[in-house]
């Protein structure tokens, strides 16, 4: 209760005269009614006493509630807590300054801002979200900063249904109203929107946002588009990480200490294990195994075929491989032309002639007297043939 | 052409394995339309036209006796490349490329007569070039945006600039029927000439992100390179493996 005295915004001690019935502003109905506190996961429990259960109470201020903790059965301590919004001076502790709350847009959420300064040099500032959660508690975050360093600090406190039992001035106060308590904690415990994140922005400090976003614990139906808006709205990365994480839980865990997203821890095998100093993905990688090259090499496609005397059909191409057989020492000499060098062969035999020619079958040709080897492709120097100069006709 | 080296086909194996087993890329690294990381791994397959420059002697001689020029081998060119980014706006890419075009020809100004009609003396002529270059590329735009430290958002477009050096694997033959100028008389032969050389080559392309992780990509490259000719050709200056290439291709992110 230390703690949230040190948080709510006090403007008056009102005592309510018991058994009277007032009326809470529509943002504060979802609060109405009795709450234990429960720790926060992983978090140590905050200093001061945190076992009592609290009641919040309506006032004739539909602005303002009365928080009176509970002790015994007996209210022991009442604070009027006011969202209108007006900042007002406080002395407290050695330290002055000021406080205000207000609410969200949509009555859902409450924000706290406080600013104080306990010496010259020493400013201590706070911000905070009072929300509802998804499972019907109340968490109520805090960020709050000294100089450069922030802390969080998270309150969440479970309704109690029987309120004769811990109150009966709250269960008066309350009475018939059950539905419209549960109603209103419905709608303020729905899933935050991204409106809701850009709006809390502008509100609170960026631990805060994070605090209460992973109090949630729900995701959001991220896409490049939604990302770039968050970004563009001026959502820092922080808080971006942190929605990045919560929705995709399977690859991301929360560091509910450090409040940030990190990647999920997972043994695989060495092949496929990322490099980098964060660990290793989620176990989502399919049966996929290294797989074999087969290395080709570049195999002669060549020509060949060869021809009977007289006539000759289609050539037949013979792809045949590579071989120093093929070269007969010819050569191209720039200036004087093709000349052709050792491997020369006079001995008879038909020529062969290139199956390269476009036209396929040429019909008959001679043969040529004194040729060179024929068959397979396989060139046989000179061929006995002779050529002449082209006639222009 | 005569087989690969080993290293060679290494190299292609270094680029076939993020293909093969994409099994560390593939696993949930991306959200709807981002990733949770920049990518660390970009693979390419491109295919497009290649124009040898075919300049140099060797090309011009032989358009002189034969019928084919050195723009006659252009055509089909095919490639892969295997990029990393390095900063944030410069990858270091491996790639391979294959250009390669075999064409007929005859002599122009000699026949041969056959049963008293004239025949054309052809060859076939196979020039291929197979580039292998490691690069940089520069992205004039950002290709992404990080939005925090779990969120990578590609950009619709990435235009950019690059440069490259490696060598190429080069092959020209000519086989077929030849006159020899000394008798004239025709023989049959191959000749041939192929090998490496150091190469270079500039770049300018375009990236299109058509989902989160694929892309389109369009490029222009120019290749130079020149190498000595093996001892089929003689006297000549160095070949001219040089050239122009248009390609468009798909990249996938990983």
């Amino acid at each position: 209760m230390a703690v949230l005295a040190l948080t709510f915004a006090i403007t008056a001690l009102v005592h309510t005269e018991a058994g009277a019935q007032t009326t809470a502003g529509p943002g504060w109905t979802a609060w109405l009614g009795c709450w234990e506190p429960i720790p926060a996961d992983g978090l140590p429990a905050p200093d001061g006493d945190v076992t009592s259960p609290v009641c919040v109470l309506p006032t004739g201020d539909p602005d303002a509630v009365e928080l009176a903790t509970i002790e015994g059965g007996q209210v022991v301590e009442r604070d009027l807590v006011s969202a209108d919004g007006v900042e007002r001076p406080l002395e407290r502790e050695g330290c002055t300054g000021v406080e205000s709350a207000s609410w969200s847009a949509d009555g859902t959420r409450l924000y706290q801002r406080s600013e104080f300064a306990c010496t010259s040099e020493l400013t201590r500032g706070s911000s905070g979200i009072f929300a509802i959660l998804g499972n019907g508690e109340w968490a109520t975050v805090h960020a709050v900063s000294v100089g450069s360093y922030t802390d969080v600090r998270v309150l969440r406190y479970r309704p109690i249904s029987d309120l004769e039992s811990v109150s009966a001035e709250a269960a008066l106060a309350l009475e018939g109203r059950a539905m419209a308590l549960d109603a209103a904690r419905t709608a303020a415990g729905a899933p935050p929107e991204f409106s809701d994140v850009v709006e809390a922005t502008t509100r609170v400090n960026d631990a805060a946002i994070e605090g209460w976003l992973i109090e949630h614990g729900q995701g959001f139906p991220l896409n490049a588009g939604r990302l770039v808006m968050l970004a563009d709205a001026g959502v820092s990365d922080r808080v971006i990480d942190v929605i990045v994480a919560l929705s995709y839980p399977t690859v991301f865990a929360i560091d509910r200490s450090a409040r940030e997203g990190r990647e999920r821890t997972v043994d695989r095998p060495p092949l496929s294990r990322p490099a980098g100093p964060v660990a290793v993905l989620d176990p989502f990688y399919g049966g996929y195994y290294p797989g074999r090259y087969r290395g080709g090499y570049y195999g002669g496609s060549y020509y060949g075929g060869g021809y009977g005397g007289g006539w000759y059909g289609a050539p037949v191409i013979v792809p045949r491989e590579q071989s120093q057989d093929d070269d007969n020492g010819g050569r191209l000499v720039k200036g004087r032309g093709y000349s052709r060098g050792r491997g020369s062969d006079d001995s008879a035999g038909p020529a062969s002639r290139p199956s390269a020619s476009p036209s396929g079958s040429r019909g008959s040709s001679g043969s040529a007297s004194g040729a060179g080897r024929s068959s397979g492709g396989s060139s046989g120097g000179s061929t006995g043939r002779v050529a002449k100069p082209r006639s222009n006709d | 052409m005569k087989p690969l080296p080993r290293w060679f086909v290494a190299s292609l194996v270094l680029l076939a394995v993020p293909i093969i087993d994409p099994a560390p890329a593939l696993t949930q690294n991306s959200g709807d339309g981002f990733f949770f990381s920049r990518p660390s791994l970009v693979v390419n397959v491109h295919g497009g036209f290649a124009r040898p420059q075919a300049g140099g002697d060797l090309f011009s001689f032989v358009s002189e006796l034969l019928t084919v020029e050195g723009s006659d081998f252009q055509g089909f060119v095919g490639g892969a490349t295997v990029a990393v980014p390095i900063r944030d706006r410069i990858d270091a890419s491996l790639s391979v490329e294959y250009t390669g075009r075999t064409r007929n020809s005859e002599f122009h100004d000699y026949v041969e007569e056959v049963n008293g009609v004239d025949r054309p003396i052809e060859q076939t002529n196979r020039f291929q070039r197979i580039p292998v270059t490691v690069n940089a590329a520069y992205y004039l735009l950002p290709r992404g945006r990080s939005i925090g430290s779990l969120a990578w958002v590609p950009e619709r477009y990435a235009p950019y600039v690059g440069l490259g050096a490696g060598a190429v694997r080069y092959h020209f033959s000519q086989a077929g029927d030849f006159v020899d100028m000394d008798d004239f008389g025709i023989f049959v032969d191959r000749l041939e000439s192929e090998g490496w050389a150091p190469a270079a080559r500039a770049f300018v392309g375009f990236e299109y992100s058509l989902t989160t992780r694929f892309g389109f990509t369009t490029e222009l490259d120019y290749l130079w390179s020149r190498a000595e000719l093996q001892r089929d050709f003689s006297d000549f200056e160095n070949i001219d493996l040089s050239g122009f290439s248009a390609s468009a291709g798909l990249s996938l992110r990983l």
